[in-house]
């Protein structure tokens, strides 16, 4: 099950999630998207987006001001500990 | 990674609202005005609102428009609609006090012409707000939250806001005032409000269609502020 990694700090809105969008179109079922992100809004919107769109997400405070989301295609849980994904 | 140190964020609150009344009563005795005070508190206070919510303007649209997530457009029409009735209260009262003054006469609310210069601003402010990645409200809750990019939104809006002030007599005299539509004038205050509401509770279902569950709203943040 492949991970994807993908930075989002320091972005404007909107392009964090259309970037997220773009990047989930690989995700096969269980494979693992980890996104780093800078605004706790775009923390929200991608949770937003993720819950509509049938993705199972975890979310874990990385440093002061940025945020760790792993996202994956299907199932109940993400079942990781995001804050474990290695840099 | 930092391991998880200090306080938790409970603990940060209540240092904050215990230092509030010293840093309220600075204000007053360096302003020597009561009124700055408490803008300052009124000022403090949506701003945590705006944070905490990630509520923000263009946002809304962006989210409704490239994502199909209505969320915040939902919170900015429940909005208007709650603005429409404190506007109501203000001006009906307000609008009903005979003045000299043309300012004091007019309804209090800054209604201001209409015409094709009001389309081109909207398009160059929202075409700003894309590129900031923000509007003018979240510019300076992002300035709190420590982004350096609001700087620079920030220094826009202020050569703009400037800019504008001086520029729309100019407007008025060499482009035209277009007309002034004010809904309570044209149709009086209960069918205005009706109308109002109408529109906005039309938009409200419209946005909320087929909606299903939200995300959980809460994120750890114990770290991130």
């Amino acid at each position: 099950m492949p991970e994807y990694r993908l930075d989002t700090v320091g972005d404007v809105c909107p392009v964090p999630l259309l970037r997220v969008q773009k990047e989930a179109r690989r995700l096969g079922p269980g494979d693992l998207l980890v996104v780093d992100i800078g605004q706790p809004r775009t923390v929200r919107n991608i949770l937003d987006w993720a819950a509509k769109n049938g993705y199972a997400t975890e979310v874990a405070p990385e440093a002061h001001g940025t945020w760790r989301l792993g996202l994956r295609l299907g199932g109940t849980g993400v079942a990781m500990d995001v804050g474990k994904a290695g840099r | 990674m930092p391991e998880r140190t200090g306080s938790g964020p409970l603990a940060r609150y209540a240092v904050a609202i215990a230092l509030l009344p010293g840093a309220f009563a600075a204000i007053w005795a360096a302003a020597g005005s009561f009124q700055l005070a408490a803008v300052w508190v009124i000022g403090l206070s949506t701003g945590f609102a705006v944070q905490r919510s990630r509520f923000c303007f263009v946002g809304a649209f962006q989210d409704a428009y490239l994502f199909g997530l209505n969320r915040l457009a939902s919170a900015v029409v429940a909005l208007t609609a709650l603005a429409s009735v404190g506007f109501a209260v203000v001006q009906s009262v307000r609008g009903g006090v005979a003045s000299a003054d043309l300012m004091a006469a007019l309804p209090p609310g800054n209604i201001f012409p209409v015409g094709l210069h009001t389309a081109v601003g909207g398009l160059l402010f929202g075409l700003g707000m894309a590129l900031a990645g923000s509007c003018a409200l979240t510019t300076l809750t992002r300035i709190g939250e420590g982004a350096a990019v609001g700087l620079f939104a920030l220094g826009g809006l202020v050569l703009g806001g400037a800019a504008g002030r001086r520029l729309t007599a100019w407007w008025t005299a060499h482009v035209g005032a277009g007309a002034v539509v004010h809904l309570p004038t044209a149709v009086g205050w209960p069918l205005a409000l009706v109308i109002q509401g109408t529109v906005l509770g039309a938009a409200l279902y419209w946005l909320n269609r087929g909606r299903v569950g939200d995300s959980d709203l809460r994120i750890d943040e114990s770290r991130g502020d």
